[in-house]
């Protein structure tokens, strides 16, 4: 028998249900194994749902234009970064890797000169 | 290699995969991404992953690279690092993330970067943003007066000036001065110096309203207005998350009579 999981992951992708579910929520829940206390989250208060589904981090798309601080330019400069001399060696590094492991350290080291 | 990824147009997209996770990725998206061999992603919402792996042979979270208390941006390096890696090794790769993926965004500022020096072709997507959810959250219509946005850090840290008789949108505010990535709950403290520069533009009663809009088809969108003079504490007890919305004070009057003329000349 489908459980929670399958009932949220329908509601995401089935409109239709999902105006059954707002509808008859009794009804659009019959086919699925819930305990009381997950029917009660689906049914009840938000809140109780939002508890149950955890609220995504929204710190992880964090602002972190701090890290321009030091540029003046309004936009990125492609000459201007190559015309640097480390730019240019993480450059050669990276293209001369021949593994995805050993080509990883100097795209890291490229990241931390472009801002 | 199927026939969709020799002719792929791009080595990496950029895509965004809005806010109220699956049910909010356009068709646009979810076609780029099912064109790529491999899909980073950075999104927390019920779901999400295990959908986009149905349409992706390969699907890695970036998520994991958080942790608390440790500084954002070397993380944020390390995300555009994987990315631009796998790129090189086998494109077309995609870079995916929760709402807009230009808007506030820093990994894919970065991976447009490094992509012009590695001459490798990048192409972005849109995706459906907290600005555009706030714009249902609230019925509001940006067309009528404007409308003004800054991140909150960046408002303090140059004072840039506000121009009250515009609506302004203040983004991640919970986050102001803080370069770690932090969950714990806020002290008022923290706040003051946002609420004593916004006093210098509005007055003390004035209302805030933090939007933090659903993330899933269930839930209903939080919004709470707030008086300005009590703005710290508010946010310290608030949910920690969200945009701020700080309606125009007043509307500017016409100044030019001319045109309104023309404007309301009937035939």
């Amino acid at each position: 028998m489908p459980n929670l999981n399958d009932f949220l992951s329908r509601i995401q992708t089935d409109h239709t249900f999902h105006l059954q579910f707002r509808q008859n929520p009794e009804e659009a829940l019959a086919p699925y194994e819930v305990s009381a206390e997950e029917r009660a989250a689906l049914t009840g208060s938000r809140e109780q749902l939002r508890t149950r589904l955890g609220q995504p981090d929204s710190h992880w798309k964090l602002s972190c234009t701090y890290g321009l601080i030091g540029s003046g330019e309004l936009e990125f400069n492609v000459a201007a970064a190559l015309g640097r001399p480390e730019v240019q060696g993480m450059l050669g590094q990276i293209r001369k890797a021949s593994t995805h492991t050993d080509r990883l350290a100097p795209v890291i080291a490229l990241m931390e000169q472009l801002g | 290699m199927s026939d969709a990824e020799k002719s792929s147009p791009f080595d990496i997209a950029i895509v965004g995969l809005g806010i109220v996770g699956v049910r909010q990725i356009t068709r646009e998206v979810e076609e780029t991404i099912r064109r790529c061999r491999h899909t980073f992603v950075i999104d927390g919402g019920f779901g999400v992953v295990q959908y986009l792996k149905c349409i992706c042979a390969e699907v890695t979270s970036l998520v994991p690279f958080y942790e608390r208390g440790k500084e954002r941006l070397p993380t944020y390096r390390r995300m555009a690092a994987e990315v631009i890696n796998a790129a090189i090794t086998a494109s077309p790769v995609c870079f995916a993330t929760y709402g807009h993926p230009l808007v506030y965004c820093y990994p894919a500022i970065l991976i447009q970067r490094a992509a012009k020096l590695l001459n490798l072709q990048v192409e972005a997507f849109p995706g459906i943003s907290s600005l555009d959810t706030l714009f249902v959250d609230l019925g509001i219509d940006a067309g009528t007066d404007g409308l003004q946005m800054y991140e909150t850090t960046d408002l303090l840290l140059r004072r840039r000036p506000i121009q009250n008789d515009v609506p302004c949108i203040l983004w991640q505010a919970n986050a102001i001065a803080e370069p770690t990535y932090e969950t714990d709950r806020r002290s008022p403290d923290q706040f003051l110096p946002l609420q004593g520069y916004l006093l210098e533009f509005y007055p003390p009663e004035h209302p805030i309203t933090l939007v933090l809009s659903k993330t899933f088809p269930l839930l209903e969108s939080i919004t709470e207005t707030y008086r300005l003079e009590t703005l710290a504490t508010d946010l310290a007890r608030g949910p920690q998350s969200g945009n701020l919305y700080i309606p125009a004070l007043r509307r500017r009057p016409i100044a030019d009579y001319k045109l309104l003329e023309k404007l309301t000349v009937r035939t």
